[in-house]
């Protein structure tokens, strides 16, 4: 520290809010997570603070010692938390009340909320049933509640519907019939003494027609979800609005790990045991040499959700001493990231997810989705959209070898003949298709989200 | 001998059977005339390849509709086949220096990972896409560029069923010494539309326009008069929403800002001597008759009026900036260039 520096102090009111200060040439000199301290040079700076997707600056002039202080920020969530920049005091209030209120019993131990919500507004007049479509399934995928039926339903401006039933602990799916009559669903597992909350806003989909007309609907792939430890919903739950923090944190990539938030994953201090969940998935992809902390967090998660949630299992694979555990998810886990630390690890023991596994019979159908795992039924008699790709990218890699052989030199009579076949038109013969190696099929089982055996049972069906 | 740079510029407004874009194949159009301008992104003609929807008649079928993936897939063939050429020539196992890979049209993006830009052919039941950045990282793991620039000015909304046909190309790791270098730039944030505008007559998206202004020199490092990363991802941050409407900065579904994955700081640009670094006209409102000057984010003086006339007019490159009176305010002030006329009002 020369003479001329002064000491710049941020705080941030959230521990993961990321930090980044910029000199005069806009280049990031410095950065950090939740708080930042370091002396420097006099002059002018940017103060950059980044919460999910928002993002607010401030200029500051270093002429002497400065403190700047950032207040939590609004954040876009499907949650009406009372800090979501959608959030409404209406969906907060029906939440609660929906939260308290049990429709239906097929159970005791656990409870699931269901509330679907249009945000208000001129652009989203939504007069029907937000929850129209959305049913509530057991693992064989036999109904319990058509949810928009049995549901509190409120209509108008502030359109939602909230829907709570008492259940045994255990795999559960949420299922959404969409208006061309396909069917998409989602895992949902309830755990003990715990009320797993699912929340949906409406998004507009478009019912291939031939007129690509747009109808609203619940927006399955940007649901949010929490469990709540005291069982019913609180719109000023901070750690709810962290754990939406940190679901956005894992699509896009974000690195948001704070001491804060780690001592908050090792001391399992989460009355919304998802950003329990979330974290360990932040603390696996951002600092996977800490296998310490993980293996503390995971023990948390173990202790608050139970041996047999199929996202704790799938983070137990992580884990050096898996083994120990007996490799295997159990159901199928509710988020994406989860479902490929199943598949990622399922290449050197193919028993997690084999064929005769519950979660594999979902494993052709998952879409290309994040941060949930999510699948569509089975609709009409073609191929998957898995079985699609695969025959899409198997097409492109015979397409390239026979470019490739194209390109290679040739003889002359070889140039002639080609020559030949432009003038008349003659397509090349493709080149005959390499086998797969044992990377390649690696890669599709990472990209596809496909369990080895899942692939290899594809790719023989394709073949025929 | 220096390996050569290559370019990919795919613009298509031409979706029959998803909805027709305005601005997309002038956004192509532009890049490929910047990046393969020597002043520019100095990209041999040779070695780029522009597909846009008007170079390929309407076809019956709207499935036989172009440019579709397999016109982008022979390209990155193209790229590999280079790359064993290069090593078979002693060059080692690289296609060329820098990749540059432009993308306007429909898009989808579930994760950052996911992102893709959708083709001409695709329908809602088939969305063909290309995983623009899973190809861009494909390309970049393996060593094939040095530099890999990725630039996708598409929609990031949820779209029906579809899954990302992973790269073809074989995944394989980079020589260690190797020094390699990306930048990945969006237009939109998650789950957010990309919107069009218009300037002039003429249709392009905002991020394009945007970013051509950035590269065109806007967005010059004062110090170094290079564009670097840092430079062009502050200057995207800052500008895009200077050219929507208050009902588009209103509307949370439309993206003011890209999403920018930046993790090496490299030139994209280089400074060329004789360029001048732009400057602004920036107006100081409220300092008549006060002795003013302003300081840069060195605090050193940059203009001074004894007294000052109301309003000050000053011109002043990109970067912080301070106001001081002789009463005793001082007010700070950033100069980020871009929208349409690029000034700014400062009230004192």
């Amino acid at each position: 520290m020369s003479n001329s520096d002064n000491t710049l102090t941020v705080t941030a009111a959230d521990d993961m809010a990321e930090i980044a200060v910029m000199d005069g040439s806009l280049n990031v000199i410095a950065n950090g997570i939740g708080k930042f301290q370091q002396s420097l040079p006099q002059g002018i700076y940017k103060i950059r603070v980044r919460v999910g997707s928002t993002v607010e600056q401030k200029l500051v002039s270093l002429d002497k010692n400065v403190q700047l202080d950032f207040p939590a920020f609004k954040i876009p969530s499907p949650i009406p938390l009372d800090a979501s920049t959608v959030g409404n005091p209406v969906h907060a209030g029906a939440a609660i009340e929906a939260s308290r209120t049990v429709k239906d019993s097929f159970g005791t131990g656990a409870s699931v909320l269901v509330f679907a919500r249009e945000q208000s507004g001129e652009r989203n007049p939504q007069t029907s049933n937000p929850a129209a479509g959305l049913s509530f399934v057991n693992e064989n995928g036999q109904q319990l509640a058509d949810i928009a039926q049995r549901a509190k339903v409120r209509l108008g401006p502030d359109a939602c519907a909230g829907w709570r039933a008492d259940l045994d602990p255990g795999p559960y799916r949420l299922r959404l019939a969409r208006p061309d009559g396909s069917t998409v669903e989602r895992a949902v597992y309830a755990s003990r003494d715990n009320q797993v909350q699912i929340f949906l806003l409406q998004c507009d989909f478009t019912v291939s027609d031939g007129d690509c007309a747009t109808t609203r609907m619940a927006d399955m792939s940007g649901s949010a979800i929490s469990i709540a430890t005291h069982q019913e919903f609180s719109p000023q739950n901070e750690r709810t609005r962290l754990s939406e923090i940190a679901r956005y944190a894992l699509t896009q990539r974000r690195r948001i790990l704070s001491d804060a938030f780690l001592d908050n994953l090792l001391d399992a201090k989460f009355d919304d045991p998802m950003l329990g969940l979330l974290g360990a998935h932040l603390l696996l992809r951002d600092k996977p040499n800490e296998a310490g902390l993980f293996k503390i967090v995971s023990d948390n998660l173990v202790r608050l959700l139970g041996p047999d949630h199929p996202d704790v299992r799938a983070l137990l694979l992580a884990r050096e001493d898996s083994g120990n555990f007996g490799r295997r998810l159990g159901s199928p886990p509710m988020l994406r990231a989860s479902w490929d630390l199943g598949v990622e690890h399922s290449i050197r023991y193919p028993s997690i997810l084999s064929m005769a596994s519950p979660e594999s019979a979902i494993a052709d159908k998952i879409m290309s989705d994040a941060p949930w795992l999510i699948w569509r039924m089975p609709f009409g008699d073609g191929l998957s959209t898995a079985e699609r790709t695969i025959k899409d990218y198997l097409g492109a890699r015979i397409r390239a070898e026979t470019w490739r052989a194209q390109a290679v030199p040739r003889s002359m009579l070889g140039r002639l003949s080609a020559t030949f076949n432009d003038l008349v038109g003659r397509k090349p013969t493709a080149a005959p298709a390499t086998p797969l190696d044992a990377d390649e099929k690696a890669d599709l089982s990472r990209t596809l989200g496909l369990p080895d055996q899942v692939l290899k049972s594809m790719l023989e069906k394709l073949s025929r | 001998m220096p390996l050569a740079d290559r370019a990919l510029v795919v613009g298509i407004n031409r979706y029959p059977k998803i909805g027709e874009l305005s601005g997309a194949q002038n956004d192509a159009d532009d890049f490929y005339k910047w990046v393969t301008d020597p002043a520019g992104g100095g990209v041999d003609r040779a070695n780029a390849l522009l597909l846009r929807s008007a170079d390929f008649a309407a076809p019956p079928d709207p499935d036989d509709e172009r440019p579709d993936k397999v016109l982008v897939e022979k390209f990155f063939t193209g790229i590999d086949n280079a790359a064993n050429a290069n090593n078979l020539s002693g060059e080692g196992l690289k296609a060329g220096n820098r990749l540059w890979l432009f993308f306007s049209g429909h898009g989808f993006a579930p994760s950052l990972d996911r992102s893709a830009v959708l083709m001409a052919n695709a329908t809602n039941d088939r969305p063909h896409s290309i995983a623009a950045m899973l190809w861009a990282n494909r390309l970049y793991d393996g060593g094939w560029f040095n530099d890999v620039l990725l630039f996708q000015d598409a929609c990031r909304n949820a779209i029906g069923d579809t899954d990302l046909t992973p790269p073809f190309l074989k995944q394989r790791q980079a020589p260690a010494p190797q020094k390699r270098q990306r930048f990945y730039a969006f237009s939109a944030k998650n789950r957010q539309l990309s919107k069009e505008l218009t300037v002039g007559g003429r249709v392009n998206g905002v991020f394009t326009y945007t970013l051509l202004q950035g590269l065109r020199g806007q967005a010059r490092d004062p110090q170094t008069g290079a564009v670097t990363t840092a430079q062009l991802k502050a200057y995207l941050q800052d500008n895009m929403r200077k050219l929507l409407s208050p009902a588009d900065l209103n509307n949370i579904d439309i993206a003011k800002m890209p999403e920018v994955f930046d993790p090496d700081p490299f030139d994209i640009v280089p400074a060329r001597g004789g360029l001048a670094i732009p400057d602004f006209p920036i107006r100081i409102i409220g300092a008549a008759g006060l002795d003013v000057r302003i300081v840069d984010a060195t605090l050193r003086d940059v203009a001074t009026s004894n007294p000052a006339p109301d309003p000050w007019p000053v011109r002043l490159q990109r970067g912080f900036f301070k106001v001081i009176s002789s009463d005793g305010r001082d007010k700070l002030f950033e100069v980020t260039g871009g929208g349409i006329a690029g000034g700014l009002d400062v009230q004192f």
